[in-house]
């Protein structure tokens, strides 16, 4: 059996009316540097990939549609497409992170940190006691 | 074309006493910074080989530098009922301000720079329902 030590404990963000869900807070830009913008992000390690609007992406400036594109598609069949940008992802603690984000072509509400972002951080959840711990390493 | 600066400090004392000296001693003077300038510039390396800035200086950029944003989320935290008013919406949020907020985000983040907002922080609203579960898609 491994043993994991984490460097992390981060509580779940609480929303509205006392739900409470695993997210992390991030400044997104892309290399360029010029523009950035502040997001909550879902832990999701049931998405493959990393998944954002695609407005918050166009307000850094991308050029959208010149990604390469990636089909979405949940459980029951429904899918999306977004197309793919490097970016830059930079939290208070864990620090930068570039990662590949799907930026979604249809509007969605969630930003969604898949198993791309779980090969970048070891995580650990204790759902029971609404904390998740992180170590910023692979 | 790539260039940089040499500076020479002269002490005040000296600075005041070129000022008062002869026209041959001012010459004299200027021969030897002169000679002192050449001097130093045959000990720095030739521009192409300045060293490049070290990468951290590369991570001071604002986008880069960690949102820090313990003052919204503390703030969203202590105006739920307020933040009722916008489900559904999109909002930025800057400190204690809500500078924007609609249906569309392109719309909300351009009125939120339009404010002088550099680096927006920016979340949506969920209109909760007891009976709705969320999943990723």
């Amino acid at each position: 059996m491994t043993t994991v030590e984490y460097q992390y404990q981060i509580e779940y963000a609480y929303d509205r009316k006392g739900q409470r869900f695993p997210r992390l807070d991030f400044r997104m830009s892309t290399s360029s540097l010029t523009d950035a913008v502040d997001v909550e992000a879902y832990l999701d390690n049931g998405c493959e990939y990393t998944l954002s609007n695609g407005w918050l992406g166009a307000s850094l400036g991308l050029d959208l549609l010149s990604g390469r594109r990636r089909r979405f598609e949940s459980a029951s069949g429904i899918f999306l497409e977004a197309a793919i940008h490097p970016v830059h992802l930079v939290h208070d603690d864990l620090g930068v992170f570039d990662l590949e984000v799907s930026f979604s072509l249809t509007e969605i509400r969630r930003c969604l940190l898949g198993r791309d972002f779980f090969d970048l951080a070891q995580i650990g959840f204790r759902e029971h006691h609404q904390c998740f711990f992180v170590t910023p390493e692979p | 074309m790539p260039s940089r600066t040499l500076t020479i400090e002269v002490p005040p004392a000296e600075a005041r006493a070129y000022e008062t000296a002869t026209p041959e001693q001012q010459r004299r003077v200027d021969d030897a910074l002169r000679g002192r300038f050449r001097e130093l510039m045959r000990t720095l390396p030739p521009v192409s080989q300045a060293p490049e800035p070290v990468p951290s200086q590369a991570h001071e950029a604002p986008a880069l530098q960690p949102p820090r944003r313990h003052k919204e989320i503390a703030w969203r935290r202590a105006h739920e009922a307020e933040l009722e008013t916008y489900a559904g919406q999109w909002v930025v949020l800057e400190g204690e301000t809500i500078v924007a907020h609609g249906k569309k985000p392109a719309e909300v983040l351009e009125r939120a720079k339009g404010q002088g907002v550099r680096i927006p922080y920016i979340f949506y609203v969920e209109e909760l329902d007891p009976d709705v579960a969320m999943m990723g898609l």
